[in-house]
């Protein structure tokens, strides 16, 4: 579905991503690892648009977005729920949700029902259904999190981009996120997972993706990652 | 560093040459308004380059500088060197009452408040020519008629400059351009002391997180009073200077079109730096003279289509998707020169030029001339464009902490006494007792709105509790804003990562070295002894700090260039370098993988070793286990458990609330 061929991307002169190669099938769950700074959150703003690539290709469905604007790469059916969330705080809840299907509602997309999903989104996140009226900037960060993700399903996406999803959360949230990943991906909701629970992310993926200094060392399926020894030194560990 | 002393000796040299290259009187006067001008926007790029406000009063500011001295020649036979003093005080004055209640809010305040100045400064100059029968019906400005002066007399140069046949008309404009250039120089220097110095970083950094600037104590609202009357004050200067340059002012001169040239000049020419103001001064006072020229102008319109089409043709060759982008300016430039041919007066349009040229900088030009030239051309960028950052970068790891703050291990630091926070119906802090001993690292944990970050903010003075006490060594901290808070000793980091991220590395712990510097604004601006110790020791101490988290590598790097989690690191960093008692640590491990929390886990217990005590919100259940004292479980802002990790973690509150099922075992 998402094929990224020898992508080079940065920063003005600081170059990131030095020529990175890989595939997110459709329905599957792939996760990209690695240390900070590696790489992981440059290239999720890569395939958005947010930074233009300096070269490679990027296509989704075969269709080269690599280098359009942001909007444009949306209008295809990429969605981002990124770092840090980027929530709109002087709208409420149901306003944050609604501006996620922006491209369903002008016909840049398909329309579907989007007030369904709105209550399809309040089923997977009740927390979210409970304060649908609030301002989104008033809502805690674990909740925050949560409208990000259901802003960015709200697309109706071919390929979800999650952004360390459980950033900021309390373990009990974090294992809620998870659930709702795992429901995405019996859902056959096409994801790119970038997430700081390495192990936790194996858990849940098909296959995994290892990112170094910019490049890629190491790729397999999740299960083989996880027993990998040189993965599991590196960014398995524990923290003691 | 040769390369600036080359440049300035250049430049300089230059100048003295100008009155021997240029025999035109007109001309002559042209350059000393461009200098004078230059004063003004190099001041007001203090405030709307540093500090990102906005000010549309300079002109008034200006005119202020302009009529002190005026009127004190005038009406009191003053002088022209004591006016040269009076002008900026009088005008910096004007800046003080301006700033103060403009500047508390954040938002486009200043912008509206110094429109509205401007407006009454012009019309009172205007009508005060009769201060009523108290004061003996005084007429202070000459209202419409405007004031003249003559050009003071200075020590006569006739017999040396007569050497190079110089008409004798033309000696008063030679001389007034040198004192107008030599005070322009001093404007530069003062002003490069300035930007470079601890005041500067100050500005900037409250430019790009108020937040923490309040919290690092460099308060928000005092440095930005401090940026507007400094840039008054060289406003009223400038206005001086103009006065016995002009030898007529007249209330017109000063209306809002000057400030709105003054702001273009100062973008179109490049903010943050000293030739982008002085460039845009330039371009500014000298459009009237070839919109007045209309064969000059056909000539530069057509000149500036042909460099347009050039440049067009040669980015398209190299990059086809140019061309799209370089379509619209390349057919308004032929458009100029189209209408220039058409056109048999200019001078008409001149607002409308005006507004064209501002439409261009904005879409074209963002950071001005000057950006776009160090963007494009490298040997615009050498080293010494940030020299002040360059710095000895290695400092020794162990000098990173002041002397270990004083305080008995095991007695309490800080005592929170039924801490209540309301908004509106909600209570994100409900009666909250806290008890943090020194020399301990204290987790606060719960679920996300439980109220942690809130009980942060509180600590720091962001909010004023609605009531409970906060007893910190002995001092009562509710109701005392941040920069105080700041002040007596408790430091924090940001749940969302509150860097300046236009400030390098190392800038970023200085301006949290803010309290160590002695020197005032007059001190740096004359760089005396104690304003160079207080640099260099704070430069040693922040290499040091950097060294201590990890970061001394890239101490000249940007901030906003970090990954995630070395954000994170110099974060901790900055607080360290207010030399906190407390510090307080907002889920530093968020976003970090486990090798990085790994090295965080170890900076947090060497702070700790150091005698700084700490307060730690964290998810990270492994991280909170490892290190904490004492751990403190907040649910819906309420205090649900406390007691040692082991004991918090097996209580079944805060597996219900908190870690649920099987996240007890940790993650």
């Amino acid at each position: 579905m998402l094929k990224i061929e020898n992508l080079v991307a940065g920063y003005g002169k600081v170059q990131v991503l030095h020529g990175i190669s890989m595939e997110v099938p459709a329905g599957k769950l792939v996760t990209l690892i690695g240390s900070n700074g590696a790489g992981k959150t440059t290239t999720l703003r890569a395939l958005s648009g947010m930074i233009k690539p300096e070269s490679g290709s990027i296509t989704l469905g075969g269709k080269e977005i690599g280098g359009l604007p942001s909007y444009a790469i949306a209008r295809k059916g990429l969605a981002h729920s990124p770092e840090a969330r980027r929530i709109f705080p002087t709208q409420s809840v149901s306003d944050n949700l609604m501006l996620g299907a922006f491209p369903r509602l002008t016909g840049a997309r398909p329309k579907g029902d989007v007030q369904a999903d709105i209550g399809k989104m309040f089923e997977i996140f009740p927390r979210l259904a409970e304060r649908r009226a609030q301002f989104a900037g008033t809502l805690s960060g674990g909740e925050q999190q949560m409208l990000a993700m259901a802003r960015a399903l709200m697309l109706q996406p071919e390929v979800l981009l999650l952004d360390e999803p459980s950033m900021g959360l309390s373990p009990k949230l974090v294992e809620e996120v998870f659930a709702v990943i795992v429901r995405l991906k019996s859902e056959k909701v096409t994801m790119l997972l970038v997430e700081q629970f390495a192990a936790a992310a194996l858990e849940v993926a098909d296959f995994g993706y290892v990112l170094e200094n910019g490049n890629l060392t190491a790729s397999g399926t999740a299960a083989a990652l996880k027993v990998d020894p040189a993965v599991r030194a590196a960014y398995l560990g524990t923290a003691h | 560093m040769s390369n600036k002393t080359l440049l300035t000796i250049l430049g300089i040299a230059l100048l003295l040459l100008v009155p021997f290259l240029v025999k035109s009187p007109y001309y002559m006067h042209l350059i000393v308004t461009i200098a004078i001008f230059s004063i003004v926007t190099l001041g007001l790029d203090v405030v709307f380059g540093y500090t990102g406000e906005v000010s549309i009063g300079h002109s008034a500011l200006f005119g202020i500088g302009a009529y002190t001295a005026g009127i004190l020649a005038m009406k009191l036979g003053v002088g022209f060197w004591p006016s040269l003093v009076f002008a900026p005080i009088v005008a910096a004055l004007f800046g003080v009452i301006l700033a103060l209640p403009a500047l508390r809010v954040t938002g486009p305040y200043l912008a509206m408040v110094t429109l509205a100045f401007g407006t009454i400064v012009q019309i009172l100059i205007n009508e005060m020519t009769d201060l009523g029968p108290w004061l003996n019906h005084f007429n202070l400005t000459e209202g419409p008629l405007g004031i003249k002066l003559v050009k003071p007399l200075f020590v006569d140069l006739r017999g040396t400059i007569s050497l190079f046949d110089m008409p004798i008309l033309r000696l008063k404009e030679v001389e007034f351009y040198f004192i107008a250039t030599g005070i322009l120089l001093l404007a530069i220097l003062v002003i490069n002391r300035l930007v470079a110095s601890h005041l500067g970083r100050a500005f900037e950094a409250l430019r790009d997180s108020p937040i923490a600037s309040d919290c690092m104590g460099v308060s928000v609202y005092k440095y930005k009073v401090m940026a507007f009357v400094t840039s008054a004050a060289f406003a009223g200067l400038a206005g001086a200077l103009f006065a016995y340059s002009e030898q007529y002012i007249a209330p017109n001169t000063f209306g809002f079109d000057l400030s709105i040239l003054f702001l273009l000049a100062v973008t179109m020419g490049g903010r943050k730096s000293r030739l982008g103001p002085i460039l845009g001064a330039a371009i500014v006072v000298y459009l009237p003279n070839l919109l007045a020229d209309i064969n000059l102008f056909r000539i530069i319109a057509g000149a500036i289509a042909l460099i347009a089409i050039v440049a067009a043709v040669v980015s398209v060759l190299r990059d086809k998707n140019a061309l799209l982008r370089l379509l619209v300016p390349v057919v308004l430039c032929v458009g100029l020169f189209l209408l220039s041919l058409s056109l048999t007066n200019v001078t008409d349009y001149k607002l409308a030029v005006y507004g064209v040229m501002i439409l261009f900088v904005v879409y074209y030009l963002p950071d001005g001339i000057v950006g776009a030239l160090k963007r494009s051309i490298s040997a615009f960028k050498p080293e010494w464009v940030r020299s002040h950052a360059l710095i000895e970068t290695r400092g020794g790891a162990e000098a990173a902490f002041a002397a270990p703050p004083t305080g008995q291990a095991g007695s309490t630091l800080l005592n929170v006494k039924s801490a209540l926070m309301q908004f509106g119906g909600l209570r994100a802090l409900d009666k909250v007792d806290l008890d943090v001993k020194t020399g301990t690292i204290h987790g606060l944990i719960g679920p996300n709105g439980s109220g942690k970050s809130t009980m942060m903010n509180v600590l720091t003075g962001i909010y004023v509790p609605t009531g409970g006490d906060i007893l910190f060594d002995g001092q009562n901290l509710a109701g005392q804003k941040s920069p105080e808070i700041a002040a007596r000793g408790v430091a924090r980091t940001f749940q969302n990562v509150q860097l300046f991220g236009e400030l390098t590395l190392i800038e970023n712990v200085l301006v949290g070295l803010h309290h160590t510097y002695r020197a005032g604004f007059f001190q740096v601006a004359l760089k005396t002894p104690t304003a160079k110790a207080n640099e260099a020791a704070a430069r040693q101490r922040a290499a040091s700090i950097l060294s201590f988290v990890g970061l001394a590598d890239l101490a000249n790097e940007e901030a906003r260039n970090l990954p995630y989690g070395k954000q994170r690191l110099l974060e901790i960093g900055r607080a360290l370098a207010l030399d906190p008692k407390l510090l307080l640590l907002d889920e530093p491990a968020a976003g970090l993988t486990a090798p990085d929390i790994k090295e965080l886990v170890q900076i947090v217990r060497k702070i700790r070793d150091h005698g700084i005590t700490i307060i730690l919100i964290e998810h990270h259940m492994d991280v909170v286990m490892s290190v904490c004292d004492t751990v403190t479980v907040l649910d819906f802002g309420q205090k649900i458990a406390e007691g040692r990790p082991a004991e918090v973690q097996s209580n079944p509150r805060v597996i219900e609330a908190y870690l649920g099922g099987a996240a007890a075992a940790a993650v």
